[in-house]
This record gives C-alpha cells, structure tokens and sequence, in this order.
C-alpha cells in the first residue's frame, strides 16, 4: 500500500519503537506513548530501507530526528491528501485553519498539487491539537515542471493576499524552494533544500554545478 | 521569542553597500546587513526559538573570523539551522561585495 514515500507525508507507524533516534542518548522523548505514533518524513535520502523522519512533541524543543522502516508504516497521507481532512469543529476558526479554507476558494484552479505541511498536516493527520492562534500555515506546492517567474509571482501575489502568514515551500523533483524567495528576490540565486543539505543556486529544477553559465 | 546581541569591535574595514536576503520561514532567516556608521560591527537577532544563544555566538565567531566589514547585521530568525545561517550570511556578504 505504502509504495513511495516523500518529504512531507505524514505516516502512521505500526508501532511507537519503529522510530530509531539520530541521538546516541536516544533523548528523543517525544511520541507520546498514549497518542498513536504520527511522524513526518524529513528531507533525505532513503537508503537501507530507512526513511528520514520527524517527531513532534508537545512543545517546539521536543522534536527530533530519526529513522524509520518502510514495513514499519501503517499509513501515509500526502499534503494534498490532508487538505481534504476536515479539523474538529472548535478548531476551524483559528487563524492558520482559516487561511488554509481561504486558499481552498481561491486556488481551485490552480494546475499543480498542494496541501498543508508543520502543524497543520500533522493535526489533520493525526487529530492531534498541534495548531497555535500564533501558528503560521506551512503550504507545500509540489512543482514538477518548472515556474516561470510571471507564473510564480503571479501564485505569490494570491497565496499572500490571505488573511494570515502562508510560508509556502515549492517541491521541484531536486529540491525544495521558499515560493515567497523565488518569487520576489532580486538575487540570482536562492535558498534550495535538498536531499544532501541546503545550497545556493538558480535554477531549482536542475541542479548542477554550473551555477553560472 | 528571543533578542540577542554580540558586538565585534574589530571589524573595521568600511562597507559601502547594503544587502536584504532571505525570508522569514519554516527553519530559515531574513537578513540585513548595512554599513555601520562606526567602527566594528553589531549584531541583532530576533528568534522564534529560544535558548540557542550559544550556538548563535559560534556561528557568529565562526562568520566574523573570516569576514572584517564593519557592518550592522539585522536577523529575523524562524529556526535556521547554523548551516543556513552561514549559507544567508555568505549570501548576504556576496551582495555587498559584488
């Protein structure tokens, strides 16, 4: 059922040990052992059948990095799977839920996947309250081919016109890419995230080292 | 939320140009950096995440051993790991340098 794995779906783990902590002093205390065991899956490569994840505790200094099993994960949900999840009734009027159902009426014609990543996706995964009145809405656009500039400012201008801060993150097949950067800097080159670590560069759709022909 | 602030007397070499990279996001910064009307350089950061003064003062060492300008630097961190910053900051310097 769980075939291919990306950076940002949430998954479900069999059980809460499948997670295997990054930090010797295994002091990654967070899965809460009464809640079922929801992590995300981090920027990395997966390599030996172990999948980059994150945990998320109940407070911002709780989260850690470890490794989980392919035949350890239960469920997967995409970004573009949870935003189609309702929140619980009392949590749809805090600010990121509302500028989450914003964007739903206002890109609804918009040719590319997206859904919502941070606290949000986690929430609408897990049903775990995760969401702050402070919480910024995490938006992950997945950009297979490429944007041009005009296409790209054009989305910038709807997707910050919400009634809250959006921080969206476009996934390219390389990389990952703040659309806010790409769209308004007056620098050649950007922040990329990719599978190996973060780099400067131009061209988030291909990735070489010939940043400067 | 946190305010830090390191000063770096000996950067003096004069800087005449100004730079703003970055954006304020999920583990990334905003930075300016602008000549500083006197001698040595000043830091400002604003964090959303709290207790890594430490690691701010490192990364900030690690930067000003190599880079002399006599700047004020303005930070508007949203969780940055010590790698991006470092990445902004070069960035930044590649900027005014240009």
């Amino acid at each position: 059922m769980v075939s291919t794995l990306h950076v940002h779906d949430l998954i479900l783990l069999r059980t809460e040990s499948a997670v295997i902590s990054t930090q010797s002093d295994s002091a990654c205390p967070c899965l809460n052992p009464n809640q079922r065991p929801w992590v995300v899956v981090r920027r990395g490569r997966i390599s030996g059948g172990l999948i980059p994840v994150g945990v998320r505790g109940a407070q911002r200094h709780e989260r850690c990095a470890g490794f989980t099993r392919l035949s350890d994960v239960a469920e997967a949900l995409r970004p573009d799977q949870l935003r189609l999840r309702l929140a619980e009734d009392s949590r749809r009027l805090l600010p990121a839920f509302r500028t989450l159902s914003y964007l739903e009426s206002r890109l609804v014609g918009l040719d590319m996947s997206w859904g919502p990543g941070g606290s949000l996706g986690y929430e609408l995964a897990s049903g775990i309250p995760a969401v702050h009145a402070d919480s910024d809405l995490d938006l992950i656009l997945f950009a297979p081919k490429q944007l041009d500039i005009t296409e790209a400012q054009n989305l910038w201008r709807m997707i910050s016109s919400a009634p809250g801060k959006v921080d969206a993150l476009a996934e390219t097949p390389c990389c990952g890419f703040s659309l806010e950067e790409f769209a308004t800097t007056s620098h050649r080159k950007i922040l990329l995230r990719t599978s190996e670590g973060r780099v400067l560069g131009s061209n988030p759709w291909s990735l070489s080292n010939g940043e400067d022909n | 939320m946190e305010k830090i602030e390191f000063n770096y007397p000996e950067a003096k070499r004069l800087i005449t140009k100004r730079a703003h990279v970055g954006v304020v996001g999920s583990g990334d910064m905003e930075v300016l950096l602008e000549p500083n009307s006197e001698e040595g350089a000043h830091v400002f950061i604003t964090t959303s995440v709290n207790g890594f003064g430490d690691a701010w003062r490192s990364v900030f060492d690690r930067f000003f051993s190599k880079f002399d300008g006599a700047v004020r630097i303005y930070i508007n961190d949203a969780g940055a790991t010590p790698g991006s910053v470092l990445l902004r900051l070069e960035q930044a310097v590649e900027v005014i340098e240009q």
